[in-house]
């Protein structure tokens, strides 16, 4: 048993230090994610599966650049597939309006004697050069410059009205758009002058011309892309008169045009319960009538169950009802299946009754929805996991055709039921669940199941005093995180303390997995984020120096640990300054000593060396303060603003950094603080104005880099720079370099 | 009703102590006093209106500074008013200095005028309005003392948290402060009692009296309803009360909070079957508790109560609100 378990643990390390996700852990809400969008076959709704408010809308997300362009396939389907989406797009939008028109003209005139570079290969391009197509050539131009008009909206900033809008070219443009519609044989391109003259009547704000253009040009016309876009035109005019027409038709082009979503969605409003009855009587049909409760749903923070059962009543067989029921599940995922509370059942607050209620739906809507069930069957099981019916759940589970990421997630659900009822198991019992898991490949590659196992061993070993190996289970968890915090710390140095190391390394051994990257990673654990945070400089590099890879040559061109090189961005970050430039011969010096630095032990060593080095009273006070200076420059720069910083942060996908390293020490020591300290210290020792002046403006540069700075220190501060060093360089680089901080000194030099 | 004002003036005056103030914040974004509005004024013997004129917000698309929710209209009437504008954090956080000094003087400039067209009165006194934070302290600092270089009194509302903990959050560069006793719980927890005045929490935050500037104290006078589904926050309600929400069939869980029982919309928001709705305001004792609490750090003797709006002081009943002991 102990050794079985030990082998899982093995595995867990492993996976844990070089795990490839395959999906499930959804690292943005940090929850295991049981449902993918892949469950659900329409891929133009995939942004609505999202429950996080960010990603709700495509227009921020992946899902933006998968989403297929409507209105170019609509010219594509008229044109012939002949001609690529990329061509129609070049002419229709990319392709500089002055160009296009130089290209329009050089055709008629006949005096084209080559296509234009940028459009050689463009097809569409070529037959046009041929004299083919020519009237869309016209059309592009005049919608290219209606477009124009129509981005020029009323804008409302500060203290002024800017409206940059011009009334007297729409009314030109809606008059030629008119014309050219009435003068067009093409029925394709007659609508779509027809659109762009409705454009320049809404956005001139005449509504009843936006009716009479609509109901001359579009209303008895084909429901094609442009049908709709014209229709949310007219929708907008609604909006104004607030009447119950226009969430009708915006939900009309919600259904109909996938890329105009958003912004039905955004326009989809009721001031009422009456507002709403008036508006829903409008709908024509059950498919109308399931959108409003659909783009309700989406409005009002979802409570999917009861709109889908307000769907189903209507239209059983409708995509949205797998949209609603794949979000609303997500919300129960995320209640449920978060980092923190995989395990722990008593912090979520989740209504019993809803669960019930969703049972009823769920069991509903399988006995008479017709075709595949097996999004509904996996839901009702989900639920019935979460109410501890874990043989109902297996039950139906079992019956699913298994395909895809449905089979997985089946899967992993199936595991999660047999793990919950572990308390009530033998331990032969528990060790049959995780040789199953074991044996399974795909599970042992994924994720999915590790949050379990941590937690299950985690206790377990803590019951068993065995700490490390607790805190190994832990750690698992924390690295997904990138958290380490000093508690957890804590507890590790606990388990050194009171264990020994060589017990430990039987253990690791006995895991049967690597006993070199496990040792490295509490060698890691223990140099960067234990001792380091507690300013042990000594111990830490003691720690790094038992890390197998700082011995492996081919660590060194790693290209994951060369990028976190202090230098990487640092030009930019700080040494493009006059400061740097002009100057600072003595500082481009420290930035050569510093540039070998490319890991974290190289940090550590560089830090410590600097600062026994400064202490040393036998050096000249010139030496040591440089010294100094060099040391602050080297903590101020471990600040999420420094060039060091890919060392102390982690960089999330979004770009935005988070702290590897967590706790007071970290923040107050190692930051702002400590370089302020060095940096006086520097000063201190000092004998030349010049330099007393620089060791000020690094602190400047400092404060000024983190606004964290007392008001009145400032004031007091810039006081005393001015009046002592007001003479130097520094002062007048100072003056133009620290944002804030220049304010506090302009206001002190003019008095 | 002007002779029960005057009744209940005269009453009023008798039970509050000499120089004693009450006046109201302003929101609404039409200004003009109704006979209600009036009667309270009068009855309470305010001489002020804090008036909200506008916020300004960082638009991030345009990287700029926003005003947005304007005052559209406002009437002369004898009260002095005391334009109050409120700005975004963020806007502090993400604007550079001099076009933050720059927004002062525009901040300036525009409430005097619109003092001055509006109301025929110079602008004497503005109050600022900013949820501030370490990270935008310097900058805001610095802001209001570009205001306070015009030669008018400037005042800024100061949050529970900034008046216990002043010595590390810092003072701000103003002539005094009001302090906000209101909006202090955690708003997007059900299990909160009451977001709005919960003061056994309140009470942590008041020790010392040695606050470096003069103080008066911000008291609410307003409601609001909080949505919850599946106990996440989802939506205020402001001044619902129970008797509008009837057709979603209420049914009470706890004091003052209810289950819907039947969906539908109120105003614009849609709630579902089995949403809770927490009912919030400050009851009239637990106001006579809050101005017991807080009169100690009343060096102004000022109170200020937001806010003066019909639906709002509904549930303040003129007489309730004067039988309270300043």
């Amino acid at each position: 048993m102990v050794k079985l378990k030990s082998i899982i643990l093995g595995i867990v390390i492993l996976t844990s230090i070089n795990a490839n996700a395959c999906g499930g852990w959804d690292y943005g809400n940090l929850y295991y994610d049981f449902y993918h969008q892949e469950l659900i076959g329409e891929q133009s709704l995939f942004p609505y599966l999202k429950a996080d408010y960010d990603r709700y809308y495509y227009s921020n997300n992946d899902d933006a650049a998968n989403m297929p362009n409507y209105n170019l396939e609509a010219y594509q389907f008229h044109l012939g597939k002949k001609y690529r989406l990329s061509d129609i797009n070049q002419l229709l939008l990319d392709y500089p309006l002055d160009s296009l028109c130089a290209f329009d003209q050089a055709i008629r005139s006949k005096t084209l004697a080559k296509l234009p570079k940028n459009i050689a290969d463009n097809l569409l391009a070529r037959d046009m050069a041929r004299g083919k197509h020519l009237d869309f050539l016209d059309y592009f131009d005049f919608a290219r410059r209606v477009g124009i008009q129509s981005s020029a909206f009323e804008q409302y900033y500060w203290d002024e009205v800017y409206d940059n809008r011009d009334y007297s070219s729409m009314a030109i443009y809606l008059n030629d758009g008119l014309k050219c519609a009435d003068d067009q044989k093409n029925i394709f391109l007659k609508k779509r002058y027809a659109f762009q003259a409705l454009r320049m009547a809404r956005y001139s704000n005449k509504g009843d011309e936006v009716k009479r253009i609509w109901n001359d040009y579009f209303e008895e016309t084909d429901q094609d892309y442009i049908y709709f876009r014209a229709l949310e035109q007219l929708a907008g005019v609604y909006y104004w008169e607030e009447s119950p027409i226009a969430p009708y038709y915006f939900s009309r082009v919600f259904d109909a045009l996938p890329d105009r979503r958003e912004s039905c969605m955004n326009s989809f409003r009721f001031s009422s319960q009456e507002s709403w009855d008036n508006a829903f009587e409008l709908c024509q049909n059950a498919q109308e009538e399931a959108v409003f409760y659909f783009m309700r749903a989406f409005q009002n923070n979802l409570n999917g169950i009861q709109e889908i059962e307000n769907i189903f009543e209507i239209d059983p067989n409708s995509i949205y009802l797998d949209v609603i029921l794949a979000r609303h599940m997500n919300e129960i995922n995320q209640a449920f299946y978060t980092y923190e509370s995989f395990w722990s059942e008593n912090e979520y607050d989740f209504s019993m009754e809803q669960l019930i209620e969703d049972k009823r739906i769920l069991e509903k809507l399988i006995n008479a929805k017709k075709g595949n069930t097996d999004l509904y069957k996996y839901s009702l099981a989900f639920v019935h996991s979460i109410m501890k019916e874990y043989n109902q759940s297996d039950k139906l589970l079992k019956k699913l055709r298994r395909k895809d990421e449905f089979e997985l997630r089946a899967d992993i659900l199936l595991i999660v039921n047999r793990i919950k009822q572990l308390d009530s198991l033998s331990l032969e019992d528990e060790d049959d669940i995780f040789s199953q898991y074991l044996s399974n490949r795909e599970y042992s590659k994924c994720h999915s199941l590790l949050p379990f196992i941590r937690n299950r061993f985690e206790t377990l070993y803590e019951k068993n005093n065995e700490f490390a190996k607790a805190y190994l289970c832990n750690n698992h968890m924390s690295s997904l995180k990138y958290d380490y915090d000093l508690e957890t710390l804590d507890s590790l140095e606990l388990f050194f303390k009171r264990d020994s190391r060589t017990s430990f390394e039987t253990f690791i051994k006995a895991s049967q997995g690597s006993l070199e990257s496990s040792l490295d990673l509490i060698n890691d654990l223990r140099g960067s984020y234990y001792f380091l945070q507690k300013a042990d400089y000594s111990r830490s590099i003691g720690e790094f120096k038992k890390l197998s890879k700082y011995n492996n040559t081919s660590y060194q061109e790693n290209q994951y640990y060369l990028s976190l090189s202090m230098f990487d961005g640092g030009d930019y970050a700080y040494f493009d300054t006059p400061f740097w430039e002009q100057s600072d011969g003595e500082h481009n010096n420290i930035k050569e000593f510093l540039r070998p630095i490319k890991n974290r032990l190289d940090l550590v060593i560089l830090i410590q060396e600097l600062d026994q080095t400064a202490k040393n009273e036998r050096l000249n006070n010139q030496v040591r303060a440089d010294i100094l200076m060099g040391l602050g420059n080297v903590l101020h720069n471990l600040s999420s603003k420094g060039w060091f910083r890919p060392i102390m942060f982690h960089q999330e996908g979004n770009g935005a950094f988070s702290y590897l390293y967590q706790g007071p020490t970290v923040e107050s020591v190692l930051y702002r603080e400590k370089a302020e300290f060095y940096f006086e210290l520097a000063e201190g020792l000092y004998q030349d104005a010049e330099d007393k002046a620089r060791a000020y403006f690094m602190i400047l540069k400092l404060n000024d880099a983190l606004q964290e700075v007392e008001y009145a220190n400032n004031v007091h501060f810039a006081q005393v720079f001015k009046s002592q060093y007001g003479e130097t360089d520094y002062y007048s680089w100072a003056l133009r370099e620290c944002g804030d901080l220049r304010s506090s000194l302009e206001e002190d030099s003019e008095n | 009703m002007k002779l029960l004002s005057l009744w209940l003036s005269s009453f009023f005056v008798l039970s509050c102590s000499q120089g004693l103030e009450v006046n109201f914040y302003h929101w609404d974004t039409n200004g003009n006093l109704n006979s209600t509005d009036k009667s309270y004024l009068e009855s309470l013997q305010s001489k002020k209106i804090y008036i909200h004129l506008f916020d300004v917000e960082w638009d991030e698309s345009s990287k700029k500074a926003v005003a947005t929710n304007k005052l559209n209209s406002i009437d002369p009437s004898d009260f002095e008013y005391i334009p109050v504008v409120y700005l975004t954090n963020e806007l502090f956080i993400n604007s550079p200095m001099p076009k933050l000094l720059a927004l002062a003087d525009s901040i300036h400039h525009l409430s005097s005028l619109y003092i001055k067209q509006a109301l025929g009165q110079n602008l004497n006194e503005i109050q600022i309005d900013v949820d501030w934070t370490p990270k935008s302290r310097l900058k805001y600092f610095k802001f209001l003392e570009r205001l306070k270089e015009k030669d008018i009194a400037v005042s800024a509302t100061l949050r529970l948290h900034q008046y216990k903990y002043y010595k590390k959050t810092g003072v701000p560069p103003v002539d005094y402060i009001s302090l906000m006793f209101y909006n202090m719980g955690d708003l997007s927890n059900i299990n909160e009692s009451n977001s709005i005045l919960n003061l056994a929490e309140a009470k942590k935050y008041l020790g010392s009296k040695d606050y470096p500037l003069e103080v008066n104290v911000a008291l609410p006078c307003f409601r609001w309803a909080v949505a919850y589904r599946y106990s996440k926050a989802q939506t205020i309600l402001n001044r619902k009360s129970l008797a509008d929400m009837k057709h979603l069939n209420l049914k009470q869980i706890k004091a003052n909070q209810y289950q819907v029982t039947a969906s539908a919309y109120v105003g614009s928001t849609f709630l579902y079957k089995g949403d809770i709705v927490r009912f919030e305001g400050a009851s009239l004792i637990e106001l006579q508790h809050a101005i017991d609490l807080t009169r100690p750090h009343n060096s102004k003797n000022e109170w200020v109560l937001y806010h003066l709006n019909k639906e709002s002081l509904e549930y303040y009943p003129l007489d309730s609100l004067m039988s309270l002991k300043w």
